[in-house]
């Protein structure tokens, strides 16, 4: 699981007590994952954008009513995930955009095959991810792009611990299904 | 255990989140199955797969435009912020706050002499009869009798030197602030008296009846306390008095009054302001001279008045 520097409870006091200081750590110690769950599950860095705002900002309203139960970084992945399926579900949503750019990236030594292979691996992933179940994707962007434990997860989505589980082998079951012929 | 019974637990195996007993089942079926393990490695492959992807960075300025927009808040809503800001931070930054307004308006004063005067000489009006010239005595206010005693003996100050308020009373020298206040109380500012010349020049009174308020300021002087008062310890009563009227003639004075007393003598003087000083030194070379009240007035002759006693 990835580190969560602004899982501070010290942080949390100062946010608490209405620091403009703290609230600016937090976005900064918390942009980059909330932006990557915007952008895995919507598909788009404009629209990523503008949900991963919306989060902060629902967060800074919305701090005194935090009862500090989880961590900071559950209660904003909670949001995310809940501002993103709620994107999703609108019957007016914009036209996913797709291009290289929503692209994932692998690190150059996960493929022995560099280059060219390398990029077709990340597209073909890009897709299998983007074609799962949105309930389905949004616990594997959790749990292996994210790194919560299965409890997290849970209480993110307000889900039962064997529900996670179970939703996350299907979306396994349906990567490993699109990806099998660059699997060994 | 089925070969889809195991693979269903192919996901928690890979967490680790497998029960010991889930975990001793799948071994032992894996331990026999080879289409399960080759299905195992490839679901171990995708995950890591999926686990190899590089996170997502938020774009540049990501950070400003999120403080911009938190800080186009409502209102209403900082507002309401404000409010419940909670009591144990604002109690204790309240009371340091009026703390600290106390302290600097404290020290303020302290170091404003101009804010002490004003605090000190309360703005009263002029009294309508306390018409003064530059060297005409100062007429009491036209005050009830209990405030005119104060006035009596003060001469106004020559033309740009500073007045300082006579002290009537004994009773009064213990207290001097209190006694400067009253002072001010039954008579004009002493430090304007121009001011109060140009203010009384709208309704000046008519010569004569100025003249005659002098007079009667001067009679009431003669009556009046002395401006300075004290004790004089001798060993030799006739001696000392002898020593004194010699005192007086050398300082330009003269005795205006002599009474016995029990163990000696009081004998009041007029001695010129200018010799006052030198005088007082004199007569601590007559005997032991105790002042009960020193000189604070400007008036030109001072009236002394000694108890020479034994």
């Amino acid at each position: 699981m990835r580190a969560a520097p602004g899982d501070d409870p010290d942080l949390l006091a100062r946010l608490r007590a209405g620091e403009a200081r703290a609230f600016e750590e937090l976005v900064i110690a918390h942009q980059h994952r909330v932006f990557g769950v915007a952008l895995r599950m919507l598909g788009s860095r404009a629209e990523a954008e503008e949900i991963a705002q919306e989060v902060f900002v629902r967060a800074h309203r919305s701090l005194a009513e935090f009862r500090g139960d989880a961590k900071l970084s559950t209660w904003l992945y909670a949001i995310a995930s809940r501002l993103c399926l709620n994107r999703l579900a609108a019957s007016d949503r914009r036209l996913r955009r797709e291009g290289e750019e929503t692209l994932l990236r692998l690190p150059a030594d996960a493929d022995p095959a560099a280059g060219v292979e390398r990029r077709e691996v990340e597209a073909a992933l890009h897709r299998a991810i983007e074609a799962l179940p949105e309930e389905r994707r949004i616990v594997v962007v959790l749990r292996d792009l994210e790194g919560l434990s299965y409890e997290e997860i849970a209480q993110a989505l307000g889900l039962e611990l064997g529900t996670v589980r179970s939703r996350l082998h299907r979306a396994r079951i349906d990567l490993k299904d699109k990806m099998e012929r660059f699997l060994q | 255990m089925t070969c889809g019974e195991a693979r269903e637990l192919f996901s928690a195996l890979v967490d680790e989140a497998l029960t010991p007993d889930e975990r001793v089942a799948l071994d032992r079926h894996l331990a026999g199955c080879a289409e399960c393990r080759a299905e195992l490695s490839r679901f171990g492959n995708v995950v890591s797969l999926v686990r190899a992807v590089e996170p997502e960075r938020a774009p540049v300025g990501f950070v400003d435009r999120v403080l911009a927009r938190a800080d186009s808040t409502p209102w209403y809503r900082r507002l309401a912020r404000v409010l419940i800001f909670p009591l144990p931070v604002k109690l204790p930054l309240g009371a340091a706050a009026m703390v600290l307004v106390g302290v600097l308006v404290s020290l303020l004063y302290r170091q404003s002499p101009e804010l002490q005067q004003a605090a000190r000489h309360d703005p009263l009006p002029a009294p309508p009869a306390a018409v003064e010239g530059p060297a005409v005595s100062q007429a009491p206010a036209p005050a009830p009798p209990a405030r005119e005693a104060p006035a009596v003996g003060k001469a106004t100050a020559p033309p740009g030197s500073v007045q300082t308020p006579a002290t009537p009373s004994p009773q009064e020298g213990a207290a001097p602030r209190q006694d400067a206040l009253q002072s001010r109380r039954s008579a004009p500012e002493p430090a304007a008296p121009m001011k109060d010349n140009r203010e009384a020049g709208g309704r000046a009174e008519p010569a004569p009846e100025r003249e005659a308020t002098a007079g009667i300021a001067a009679d009431k002087k003669e009556a009046g306390a002395p401006d300075l008062d004290g004790r004089l310890t001798v060993g030799d009563l006739t001696g000392a008095e002898s020593e004194l009227g010699s005192l007086i003639a050398r300082s330009g004075g003269r005795q205006t009054s002599r009474r016995p007393i029990q163990d000696g003598l009081e004998v009041e003087v007029e001695i010129p302001r200018a010799r006052a000083d030198e005088f007082t030194r004199e007569l601590a070379r007559i005997g032991r001279w105790q002042a009960a009240r020193t000189a604070e007035s400007a008036a030109d002759p001072l009236r002394v008045r000694i108890q020479l006693v034994r």
